[in-house]
């Protein structure tokens, strides 16, 4: 098959987009339906239970603040992680 | 890989001449600097798209094709595409080529643009990717899961619809068979 994207192609090319009306797109739409989700950073990790067991491991070793902000920027590399994961997924 | 092709500029209406490129360095600067913050600014499906991410993700992979429509110095369209692991719909278990992504430059889109700058991006694209399922031996079989705003365009082209897909965000499947059907003579 040896198609060729000339002046013909063209002209059907367009009749076809004019006649559909719409935006030539494909692939995987995750943004479009889980912003929101993907955006907050507690999606992931129960804020609850994840101090509850950093208090059990570290509590000896970290003031209540620090642990607060070891959960905190825990669920933001997470929230990172799924980000980079979703934008490289595959759909099929 | 360099294919020339025909688009219209809708301004003046003129045809000019572009060409379809394999992926480089060069079309995803062009995403960086001239699509991104149009898209971001936007409500387009694919507004959270990194394709600098994408091709990275894909670099040693033998399955990948990577493709840019590129005019007036400037990528007009991307498109990825995979040439294995994917089987038909229609003719099981045969292969298909998989349309992993493909997009136009915001300013080629009617849903951006009241008048897009150019006419016949997304179709070079998407006949380009029928154009590889015949030279791989597909014989122009092609699948892919189109945005919701775009599927007017895929039933147009005569693609089998194959409904909502719940494994892939309720996206709609379509498959071309044999490009029998796609409004041009394959």
């Amino acid at each position: 098959m040896n198609l060729e994207f000339d002046e013909k192609w063209l002209e059907k090319a367009i009749q076809i987009e004019d006649e559909a009306g719409c935006d030539v797109q494909a692939g995987l739409d995750l943004g479009r339906n889980s912003a929101t989700y993907i955006a907050t950073a507690k999606s992931y990790i129960d804020h609850e239970k994840l101090m509850l067991i950093l208090k059990e491991g570290l509590g000896n070793l970290f003031a209540l603040e620090e642990l607060e902000a070891l959960a905190v920027n825990l669920q933001n590399c997470t929230r990172d992680c799924v980000i980079e994961k979703l934008q490289a997924g595959k759909t099929a | 890989m360099n294919k020339n092709v025909k688009l219209l500029r809708a301004h003046d209406n003129q045809i000019v001449d572009a060409s379809l490129l394999t992926l480089s360095d060069k079309h995803l600067d062009d995403f960086e600097t001239f699509w991104k913050h149009r898209l971001q600014a936007s409500s387009e499906e694919d507004r959270h798209w990194d394709w600098a991410m994408k091709s990275r993700r894909t670099t040693l992979s033998l399955n990948y094709e990577k493709y840019a429509l590129e005019c007036d110095r400037i990528a007009q369209g991307l498109m990825m595409l995979e040439i294995d692991f994917h089987r038909s719909r229609l003719e099981p278990p045969k292969d298909i080529v998989y349309v992993d992504f493909l997009a136009t430059a915001p300013w080629n889109r009617p849903s951006v643009e009241n008048l897009p700058t150019y006419k016949g991006v997304g179709s070079a694209l998407f006949d380009f990717a029928v154009l590889r399922s015949f030279e791989l031996g597909y014989r122009g079989r092609v699948g892919l899961h189109a945005l919701p705003r775009a599927a007017g365009f895929y039933t147009k082209k005569g693609m089998a619809d194959f409904g909502t897909d719940p494994d892939k965000e309720n996206l709609t499947y379509f498959e071309l068979c044999q490009g029998q059907r796609a409004g041009v003579d394959y």
